[in-house]
C-alpha cells in the first residue's frame, strides 16, 4: 500500500487536490483572500486600488507633459500645465491619507461586535 | 462611541460609498481650485499655499462628515450591502475596475521607475539638436537650445556627447560671423561646453581618485602649482587636490605649472595623475599634463595654455571672448581628454 501511494498520479492532475501551492502562495490564497471576512479590509484595499489607478492615470497625464516639453513646446505653457498635474496629485494623495486615517479611528473607535 | 449619530462616520466610511465619494469629489476639486487659484493665478508661493490646501481639505473633510453626521435618517440613502463580512475576494467581483485594474495600476507604477524613458527624452533631444545644427544659427534657435540645455540638465539627460558636440562646434562657429547672435551663441556655446563635460566619464584607463595617500617623502619631492583664483573667487570649502598613487618615470608624470617653470626638473619619478575636486580657478598661463577636473569651475581669458590629456568631467567654464577660447572650446566639446596648446 505504502509503494503504491508513492507512485506519481498521472490521471489525477486536473484534479485541483493535485496542484500544490507553496505555504505562502496558500497562506495569501486562503486565509488573507477567501477567508479574511474583515469587510473592513477590503474596503481600505479596493479605495487604495482606486488612489492607485488615479494615480497611474496622472502619471501618464505627466509624461505627456514631459513630452510636450521636449518636443518644444513654450516653456511658460509647460509650466502652468506642470503646476496644475501637482493641483491635482496633491488632492488625490491627501485625500487618500485623510479618509485612510477616518477609517482607522472610525473602525477603533466604533467596532461593531 | 456608541452614539448613533457618530455611528454615521461608520456608516459613511465604510458603507455608504456613493455619498462618501460624492462627498471626496467635492473636496478635492474645491482643493484643486484653491491650490490652482493661489498658486497659479495670484502667483503666491507653492510651499505656503500646499500647507494651506492641507488645512482646506481636513477642514471641508470635517465638514462634510458632520453634515452627514447631522442629517436624518430619512433623508440618508438606503444601503444595498453591508460591511460586515466582506471577503477581500469580493474585490474580483466589483464591476468597476476589479483586480485587473488595480494590478494593472499597480504594474504600471512600479514598472515607470524601471523602463527606460531618459533614453527615449535623449532620443528627441539628440533629434531636435540635430534639426537646429542644420544650416545657420538664429536668435530663435539659440534660444531654444538654451531651453533644451536647461531642461536637459535638470533632467539629467545623456544625450549623446557627439550630437552636442556638433552644435557647440556651430554655436562656436555663429559666434563668429553675426553680430546680431554673436553674445548669445556665445553663451550658449559655453553653456553646452558644460553640459558636453557632464557626459564625460573617466575612462578605466585612468586611475581611479584613490583613497590612499603618497608617502611623506614622494609627496614633499613632487611640486605643483594651485590655479590661480581671478577678482571675486574664492576657494570651495570642498575643494580637494589629490594624487594618484600610481608612479612612473617624470616624462610621463601629471604636471600642474606654469608654462616653462618645470619645477620637477630634478626628480626622476612622480605621480602619474592629479586630481581637482570642486576647484576654481584660471587656467591662462598654465601648463597641464594628465590632470582631472571634477565639478570644477574653470575660467580662461584667451592667454597661453598648454594642455596635454587633461579631464573635465562635470565642470562648468566661464570663457572669454576670444580666438584662443574659441579654439579651447571647439577643441573641448570634440574630444576629451583634452590636448590643446595655445601661446
Amino acid at each position: 500500500m505504502l509503494e503504491e501511494s508513492l507512485l506519481p498520479k498521472a490521471e489525477c492532475l486536473p484534479d485541483e487536490a493535485a496542484v500544490v501551492y507553496s505555504p505562502d502562495m496558500a497562506f495569501w490564497r486562503d486565509t488573507v483572500w477567501k477567508q479574511h471576512t474583515e469587510g473592513v479590509a477590503a474596503i481600505i484595499v479596493s479605495d487604495a486600488l482606486k488612489t492607485l489607478l488615479a494615480l497611474a492615470l496622472l502619471t501618464v497625464v505627466y509624461m505627456g507633459i514631459r513630452l510636450l516639453a521636449l518636443m518644444g513646446y513654450p516653456a511658460n505653457r509647460i509650466d502652468v500645465l506642470e503646476t496644475l498635474h501637482y493641483w491635482a496629485v496633491l488632492p488625490l494623495i491627501l485625500m487618500f491619507i485623510t479618509d485612510l486615517l477616518t477609517k482607522i479611528f472610525s473602525e477603533l473607535f466604533t467596532h461593531k461586535g | 462611541m456608541e452614539h448613533p449619530r457618530l455611528l454615521r462616520i461608520r456608516r459613511l466610511s465604510f458603507e455608504d460609498h456613493k455619498t462618501r465619494w460624492k462627498y471626496y469629489r467635492w473636496i478635492m476639486l474645491i482643493t484643486f481650485a484653491y491650490g490652482w487659484l493661489n498658486n497659479l493665478v495670484l502667483g503666491r508661493p507653492e510651499r505656503e499655499v500646499t500647507w494651506e490646501a492641507v488645512g482646506v481639505l481636513c477642514l471641508l473633510t470635517a465638514f462634510f462628515y458632520g453634515a452627514y453626521c447631522a442629517r436624518s435618517h430619512a433623508s440618508l440613502p438606503r444601503l444595498t450591502r453591508n460591511v460586515e463580512g466582506r471577503r477581500l475576494s469580493s474585490l474580483s467581483r466589483r464591476p468597476f475596475f476589479g483586480r485587473a485594474a488595480g494590478i494593472a495600476a499597480t504594474v504600471f507604477l512600479v514598472a515607470a521607475n524601471r523602463i527606460p524613458f531618459g533614453v527615449l527624452e535623449a532620443a528627441i533631444v539628440e533629434k531636435r539638436l540635430r534639426m537646429l545644427s542644420v544650416g545657420n544659427l538664429d536668435v530663435t534657435k539659440l534660444e531654444t537650445a538654451g531651453e533644451i540645455l536647461i531642461s536637459s540638465q535638470r533632467s539629467g539627460l545623456k544625450v549623446d556627447p557627439s550630437v552636442v558636440a556638433e552644435f557647440t562646434r556651430k554655436a562656436f562657429e555663429a559666434s563668429t560671423e553675426n553680430k546680431n547672435v554673436a553674445n548669445l551663441a556665445w553663451a550658449t556655446a559655453v553653456g553646452y561646453l558644460g553640459y558636453r563635460s557632464s557626459l564625460t566619464t573617466l575612462p578605466t584607463s585612468v586611475p581611479p581618485i584613490e583613497s590612499h595617500r603618497l608617502t611623506p617623502e614622494q609627496e614633499s619631492q613632487y611640486a605643483f602649482y594651485t590655479l590661480p583664483y581671478p577678482p571675486g573667487f574664492h576657494p570651495s570649502k570642498d575643494m580637494q587636490i589629490r594624487l594618484s598613487n600610481v608612479i612612473v618615470p617624470i616624462e610621463y608624470a601629471a604636471v600642474m605649472e606654469p608654462i616653462g617653470a618645470n619645477v620637477n626638473k630634478n626628480i626622476g619619478e612622480a605621480p602619474e595623475y592629479i586630481y581637482w575636486i570642486h576647484a576654481t580657478g584660471l587656467i591662462d598661463g598654465m601648463h597641464m599634463r594628465n590632470a582631472v577636473f571634477i565639478a570644477s569651475h574653470i575660467i580662461y581669458n584667451g592667454g597661453p595654455l598648454i594642455l596635454e590629456n587633461v579631464y573635465f568631467i562635470n565642470c562648468t567654464f566661464e570663457l572669454k571672448v576670444s580666438r584662443n577660447a574659441r579654439r579651447l572650446g571647439t577643441s573641448l566639446v570634440a574630444a576629451m581628454p583634452a590636448t590643446f596648446r595655445a601661446s
